[in-house]
């Protein structure tokens, strides 16, 4: 038996076994693997179904009412105004598939722990402590296998997203677009597992974890600023929302997803005269972070989720290596001995 | 305690152990020993404090005062290491239901730093062993309790442990499975030479070990071998049959025998130190005694007069009757 580490047997291959252990026990469980993919895919549908309508009418209103104030040559070109119209609901949508994408990292990372509250709540947890396994290496591998999940299903996502965008005709975005969203999507798991395993090492329970998995669920969309842009809710909101990692997770997508869109239309729509949309657009889709007045540009971003990762990544370990979520606590043996031994008596006689 | 010679005879030395929850005493400064290659037995009811004593040894639980041993280490000096010299199987199983024995084996296994060749013995080993063949790629969740135990004793097993712990193994099984896992232990422990501890609440298990210690709110309160234990706390009895009367009450104070009378009003139960005695006291009465029985003690005996529990209860059905 290869032995390193104060004689524990070596800690690599022990984690590997132990993620390869998660993967297995959460791929096996069919309906779990269905939901959790699900659980994004839900909110991109009930944009496009609900959402996306009345979003579109606002900026179509908006438009037109430009276009005859200013008396732009748009109005009678029909294949021109479609094409603005098309490109306008794209950047839309870009702007909400963003939000989408930084929501479902989290959501997706959340639910995805339930392995690590189940493993808690039926006594699996101490097959893993009475062996020879360090606390650092099963949260290793408990992050690990949260992030190729959480990964993988927003990569799944990612792309059916970018399916609609191409069959909705808008425009794709570039090749090395496509690979920095991914490198984004990647940093925002990241972030997302460490905060989610730090919430989950407090609960024990399944029946705990479900109605807090319900509560993220409704409120992080808002609390990151995902579903609605920042213009349109107060100024207070918006600086709360500046304390979540996963507002920097949509920013930094939002960078990515529509730069080059905004700047195509503003060249198609300067041709017909129609800067004012675009400058429109661009405050009501806004790209930028307001950190108390201060604006964030994308690489301070990119450095706040890294922070983020650090920062969770110590607690995660400290908590692990104080053995705080070792075990909840024996309760059951608390229960007086007395009443044990008299309800004892009674059987026997 | 902690001498030479105890470390050499001794796989496991609990030496003063005490744990308690807020206000609780769930263990209370209890000692002993287990000696290399011996089956004990830890011995009490629901919450006598065994499954904590368990929990502490085997490095889940922490404790809050005293010294344990394994195979000669300090558990609080190296935790870690010391857990692959012990296999627990613990109550409930912890094994993943939706895999496979052979995946839940495998993967444990790795724990230990246990793979590639090395294993595919090791697994060939304890299937032959456990006679896990049948249900090897069947899904855990699927198995019988019988079948489950089997793996969980499998996986306690995985690394050949120096020490193995069984936490009431046998219950919520049916009669027939209780006495085949009891024989699989027997068997493994004369094929492996492997300590085994034991905690059951079953009497009846308690006698096949080689040594018992018996707990009671968090106490030790009886430790022997069963012979040593039930000499200590137990004798036989002479059930006579009949009709509780004043002149057999009479008769028997006279002798001075300890005697009680049964609550379902069908005989007196009288305390004999052995069948010797028995067959005295039976020819000294021969003229009053018409239907008899000799009873011999048996640990649910040394259990209920070790703990006083007897005393109790029939002082209770005394008080009852008056």
């Amino acid at each position: 038996m290869p032995t390193k580490n104060n004689g524990l047997p070596n800690q690599l291959s022990v984690f590997w076994f132990m993620t390869r252990r998660h993967l297995m026990v959460f791929f096996k469980n069919i309906p779990t693997v269905i939901f959790t993919l699900m659980v994004p895919l839900a909110i991109f549908a009930v944009y496009i179904l609900f959402l996306r309508q009345m979003e579109i009418s606002t900026i179509k209103e908006s438009m037109d009412q430009m276009i005859q104030s200013s008396g732009s040559s748009l109005s009678s070109d029909a294949d021109a105004y479609q094409d603005a119209l098309r490109k306008i609901y794209g950047i839309a949508d870009c702007w909400m598939i963003s939000g989408v994408l930084a929501v479902s990292c989290i959501t997706v990372s959340l639910n995805t722990n339930y392995l690590i509250v189940r493993d808690k709540e039926s006594g699996i947890r101490r097959d893993f402590t009475s062996s020879p396994i360090s606390s650092k290496t099963i949260v290793a591998s408990y992050f690990v296998f949260n992030v190729i999940v959480t990964f993988a299903v927003n990569f799944i996502v990612y792309l059916i997203c970018l399916l609609y965008l191409f069959l909705y005709g808008a425009y794709m975005i570039s090749l090395l677009d496509f690979f920095a969203i991914i490198g984004v999507l990647l940093l925002s798991v990241m972030s997302a597992s460490l905060i989610t395993f730090f919430i989950c090492s407090f609960i024990h329970t399944e029946s705990v974890l479900s109605p807090v998995v319900a509560i993220f669920s409704a409120a992080i969309g808002f609390l990151i600023g995902a579903y609605l842009p920042g213009t349109m809710a107060p100024k207070y909101v918006n600086y709360i929302t500046t304390f979540f990692p996963g507002t920097y997770s949509a920013g930094l997508l939002r960078n990515y997803f529509l730069t080059n869109p905004i700047i195509q239309l503003k060249d198609f729509l300067s041709g017909y005269g129609l800067n004012d949309v675009v400058t429109q657009l661009e405050s009501q889709f806004t790209l930028n972070i307001d950190f108390f007045g201060n604006n964030v540009p994308p690489s301070i971003m990119g450095l706040v989720i890294f922070a983020f990762i650090g920062i969770f990544g110590v607690l995660d370990l400290t908590i692990a290596s104080k053995n705080l979520f070792r075990l909840p606590k024996f309760k059951k043996k608390k229960k007086n001995p007395d009443l044990d031994s008299e309800n004892k008596k009674e059987e026997i006689q | 305690m902690n001498s030479n010679v105890d470390l050499k005879d001794n796989v496991l030395i609990v030496d003063d152990l005490f744990k308690k929850y807020e206000d609780f005493i769930a263990v209370n400064h209890i000692s002993f020993t287990v000696k290399r290659g011996s089956l004990f037995a830890f011995l009490g009811l629901n919450g006598a404090g065994k499954s904590t004593t368990i929990n502490i040894i085997a490095g889940i639980l922490s404790k809050n005062g005293g010294k344990v041993y394994i195979d000669g280490v300090d558990i609080d000096e190296r935790s870690d290491a010391i857990k692959k010299d012990i296999g627990i199987v613990f109550q409930n199983s912890v094994l993943d239901p939706v895999l496979t024995p052979r995946e839940n084996l495998t993967l444990r296994a790795g724990f230990y730093g246990i793979k590639g060749e090395e294993w595919k013995k090791r697994l060939a080993i304890l299937s032959k062993m456990l006679e896990l063949d049948s249900f090897m790629d069947r899904a855990v969740g699927k198995l019988s309790g019988g079948q489950r135990r089997r793996v969980d004793i499998a996986r306690a097993m995985v690394h050949n442990p120096k020490l193995l712990i069984l936490d009431e193994p046998t219950t919520g099984l049916d009669p027939q499975t209780r006495l085949s896992v009891w024989n699989l232990i027997n068997t493994l422990r004369k094929q492996t030479e492997m300590t085994v501890f034991l905690t059951t609440h079953y009497m009846e298990e308690a006698e096949k070990a080689t040594y018992v210690v018996i707990m009671n709110q968090g106490n030790i309160i009886a430790t022997g071998t069963p012979v040593e234990l039930k000499n200590l706390y137990s004798g036989d009895y002479v059930l006579v049959y009949q009709k509780q009367n004043e002149e057999m009450d009479q008769l028997l104070s006279q002798q001075g025998r300890k005697y009680h009378y049964s609550k379902d009003g069908k005989y007196y139960r009288v305390s004999v130190k052995d069948s010797l005695e028995a067959i005295s006291f039976i020819k000294e009465n021969e003229a009053v005694l018409k239907d008899i029985e000799v009873e011999k003690g048996d640990m649910d005996d040394v259990f209920l007069n070790a703990t006083g529990v007897r005393e109790i209860m029939e002082n209770k059905e005394h008080a009852d009757e008056e």
